[in-house]
């Protein structure tokens, strides 16, 4: 299974929340995200998220995309790890980022 | 006319001085034989061609040190332009969410090459002293990042970076903070340069 945000969601994603502007994280977590990666995790399959292409990910974007996975989805922060692998040839240090966004929402959940 | 004339003086004069200096003073001198054995005509040609080979792939060398070195300087002064360039953009009245995002990404995609070419190709620095600085600055700029694109995930009363519909608007402290990490960013490129100058 693959998502590629560039072409899947936005080449210009925008902030946080829908009100921030268009293309927002939660939007993107809600509607592309969310089900695609439940899906993987039930018939236990990589899901790949290519990150390139896009003409930036904000912190916002990256940190509701996939911290809110764990605080607000509830979803086990293991189980997301095992689950996705990461494409960012243009700026590989987006995956070290989301990893972060992860770590720090679990934490803060008390996991 | 004058002038040869005296110059002319002035030759025939020093020439004459030379003469007796030489005749007086009764110096030693080298006797210049015609002939030159094979091994010494061998060694001496193989001594010239060494002197030119050795001579000619040095300055090569230490000339594409110096184009190289240039060129990564230059690489490094356009990062911190782009870096300069936020302290302009976010002074702005209506700044577009978007082309911040889009000049980190930027940002980091230069630095990255930066980094990435320097340790392909200036192996004269070490690859520990290079992977210092390299993550110095990672860090300071994904703080940079942090600063300019992270909105509240909860209602702040007063946010120190707001967005609505696209549009961004900082508060004064948070520019404050922002000008700082870009002087510290700026404070380890120059430290890079120097040190690239210095190889």
């Amino acid at each position: 299974m693959k998502i590629k945000i560039a072409s899947d969601f936005s080449r210009i994603p925008g902030a946080r929340f829908p009100e921030e502007g268009d293309f927002s994280g939660q939007q993107f977590r809600q509607e592309i995200l969310l089900p695609k990666l439940k899906e993987a995790i039930d018939i236990k399959e990589i899901l790949e998220i290519d990150l390139d292409g896009t003409a930036g990910l904000g912190t916002s974007f990256l940190e509701e995309s996939f911290g809110g996975l764990i605080r607000i989805d509830n979803l086990n922060y293991q189980a997301i790890i095992d689950t996705i692998k990461f494409v960012s040839n243009d700026d590989p240090e987006y995956i070290e980022e989301i990893n972060n966004y992860l770590k720090e929402a679990d934490e803060k959940e008390g996991n | 006319m004058r002038k040869k004339v005296i110059n002319t003086i002035v030759f025939i004069v020093v020439f004459s001085i030379g003469i007796t200096f030489g005749k007086l003073l009764n110096w030693g001198y080298f006797e210049l034989s015609k002939e030159i054995s094979v091994v010494d005509s061998l060694s001496l040609f193989i001594t010239i061609g060494l002197a030119i080979y050795i001579t000619k792939i040095l300055e090569k060398e230490v000339q594409d040190i110096r184009i190289e070195k240039e060129l990564y300087i230059a690489k490094i002064t356009e990062l911190e332009e782009s870096l300069k360039s936020f302290d302009v953009l976010i002074e702005e009245h209506e700044i577009i969410y978007n082309k911040i995002t889009n000049r980190i990404h930027s940002c980091r995609i230069k630095k990255n090459s930066i980094f990435g070419n320097i340790k392909d190709s200036l192996k004269q620095i070490k690859t520990s002293d290079i992977d210092l600085l390299e993550k110095e600055i990672t860090d300071k700029i994904n703080s940079l990042k942090r600063l300019l694109t992270e909105t509240s995930a909860v209602p702040d009363k007063i946010p120190e970076l707001s967005v609505k519909k696209g549009i961004a608007t900082f508060s004064v402290s948070r520019i404050i903070e922002i000008s700082t990490e870009i002087n510290a960013i700026n404070e380890s490129l120059f430290k890079m340069k120097v040190r690239i100058n210095n190889l």
